[in-house]
């Protein structure tokens, strides 16, 4: 199949998703094209010339695709409150919502609200399991007994306020757990957290206030638990899985999974006092069983094979 | 076809890396985790408790806790005072005494002072081989503006980051032992102390 991908050119979670289900596209033999929605014409990935069989659509569409008679799939990397909130991606989702002929959400909790504006099936976010895993050998652990990492996005109320509360709870059980907070953006979200950590004392459980980690594989082999503060959604947060690490998110509601926590301080508090007290003596073991959910539930393989099965029922 | 990138993995690394990499490798220096120490004062005075001392630039407060601590202290200092040996270290470090027995040396927000801070590590590393020396210097990144005035000592004539004091201790071969920040966040901290011996 022929897929044209239409992807904004930036430094964030959306694209990052996109760009590993390109490549599990192609590992499955499929053609992929990658447009920027502002310059249609040149493509930023192209293995194929002509029209696509299908349009993949992540954040806007290209003018030039609008009206090419190509089928469109929308999909709704974002939640449906915050593409309310922010004042444009919900605007944008329903302008395009005619040009396309079905929406693909991650979510099943999402299913209603898209479905209400497109018809939409749920596929799990999957992760790619060849670039996320477990290094052998090991890297050299964040500090902290157990080292506790946040590392998503940080926009508006996307923080990690409630997990920092959360450690006030943590450390009185594991007086050594230390929580390091990375990807913060810098400027006024940098001030409210260090100004946060001095006046309230946090300094004795936050080991980090950093930006952007350019290699999160490894950064994610560091930790010992990931949390996120995402509600109700999850996010990239799901790649500590395939790296042998639990996570701990409100937003992540998966049936069975163990270490489910409510989004408040006190629930990620207790969540993250059990994960560690099932974990700390048998890390090896635990961190194959995190593995082996993530194989289970957020195979990329799996995913982009129900994303075709979608597409072929549109496709030319 | 004419596209920008000939795989995903060029186009990730487009994506994440926004920066040339030969400028990186030149300007980007790594800053370690480095613990922070709440209290400069309490610090040094601890790492003095009990010890031979020598204070390099030592007319502050907290030489005079150092000296009430210390089992035996030495000071020097531009200016000479009771129990003070007056050294010209700027231009003429290599008259910096010799004390055989000194312990430890605290050479606390001294070297932003220097015009020749080379020259001062040259002699130290001369006179005090092999001793444990606690340096401490304002952090760069502390710099401050307010109501159209930069707030420094006017007798400082350079501002010291990690990667700078690094620099300069590596460039005396100094053996830089622990570096932390102090008197408040990372980065941003009032100073850096670093711990090394010549």
């Amino acid at each position: 199949m022929k897929i044209s991908h239409h992807m904004r050119r930036e430094n964030s979670g959306l694209v990052h998703s996109t760009l590993e289900m390109v490549e599990e596209e192609q590992r499955q033999g499929h053609d992929v094209r990658i447009v920027e929605p502002s310059n249609g014409l040149t493509a930023m990935l192209e293995t194929f010339e002509g029209l696509p069989d299908i349009h993949s659509i992540h954040s806007q569409l290209s003018v030039h695709a609008y009206h090419d008679k190509v089928p469109k799939i929308m999909h709704m990397h974002g939640e449906p409150l915050s593409s309310v909130g922010n004042g444009i991606s919900m605007r944008a989702i329903v302008d395009l919502a005619p040009a396309c002929e079905a929406f693909i959400c991650m979510r099943k909790e999402e299913w209603p609200v898209w479905d209400s504006i497109r018809r939409t099936y749920v596929v799990p976010k999957g992760i790619d399991l060849n670039r996320f895993k477990i290094l052998d050998p090991a890297p050299e652990k964040l500090s902290g007994s157990p080292a506790i990492l946040y590392y998503e996005n940080w926009r508006g109320q996307r923080n990690p306020l409630l997990a920092c509360i959360a450690m006030q709870e943590v450390i009185k059980v594991f007086p050594d757990a230390k929580l390091h907070l990375y990807n913060c953006p810098g400027g006024k979200m940098y001030e409210a957290f260090q100004r946060l950590i001095n006046h309230s004392r946090w300094y004795t459980f936050i080991g980090s206030l950093k930006g952007q980690e350019k290699d999160v594989v490894t950064l994610l082999n560091r930790a010992d638990i990931v949390v996120s503060g995402l509600f109700p959604l999850y996010a990239r947060g799901i790649e500590s899985f395939a790296c042998g690490k639990a996570f701990i998110g409100a937003g992540y509601k998966e049936d069975n999974y163990p270490y489910q926590c409510d989004f408040n301080a006190p629930s990620i508090a207790e969540t993250i006092i059990k994960c560690w007290r099932d974990m700390k003596d048998e890390k090896d073991l635990r961190s194959g069983y995190f593995r082996k959910w993530a194989e289970d539930h957020h195979n990329i393989t799996d995913t982009i094979k129900q994303c075709i099965d979608i597409y072929s029922r549109y496709a030319k | 076809m004419n596209s920008k990138f000939t795989s995903v993995a060029d186009l990730r690394n487009a994506i994440t890396s926004k920066i040339d990499p030969v400028y990186a490798a030149k300007m980007l220096q790594p800053i370690p985790d480095m613990p922070t120490v709440k209290d400069r004062k309490r610090y040094l005075v601890e790492k003095s408790r009990d010890k031979i001392v020598l204070d390099i630039g030592c007319t502050g407060p907290i030489s005079k806790l150092i000296k009430q601590f210390a089992k035996k202290y030495y000071g020097i200092d531009k200016t000479s005072a009771e129990n003070i040996e007056a050294v010209e270290l700027d231009h003429r470090p290599d008259l910096m005494p010799k004390y055989e027995d000194v312990e430890v040396i605290i050479c606390a927000e001294t070297l932003e002072h220097l015009s020749n801070p080379g020259y001062f590590l040259l002699a130290l590393k001369d006179k005090y081989p092999g001793k444990t020396i606690y340096i401490t210097v304002p952090n760069a990144g502390s710099y401050q503006v307010t109501d159209d005035c930069e707030v420094i000592n006017k007798e400082h004539v350079c501002w010291y980051s990690y990667s700078t004091i690094k620099s300069l201790l590596t460039r005396y071969d100094f053996n830089i032992i622990e570096s932390r920040w102090y008197n408040g966040p990372e980065y941003k901290a009032e100073g850096l102390i670093m711990v090394c011996n010549g």
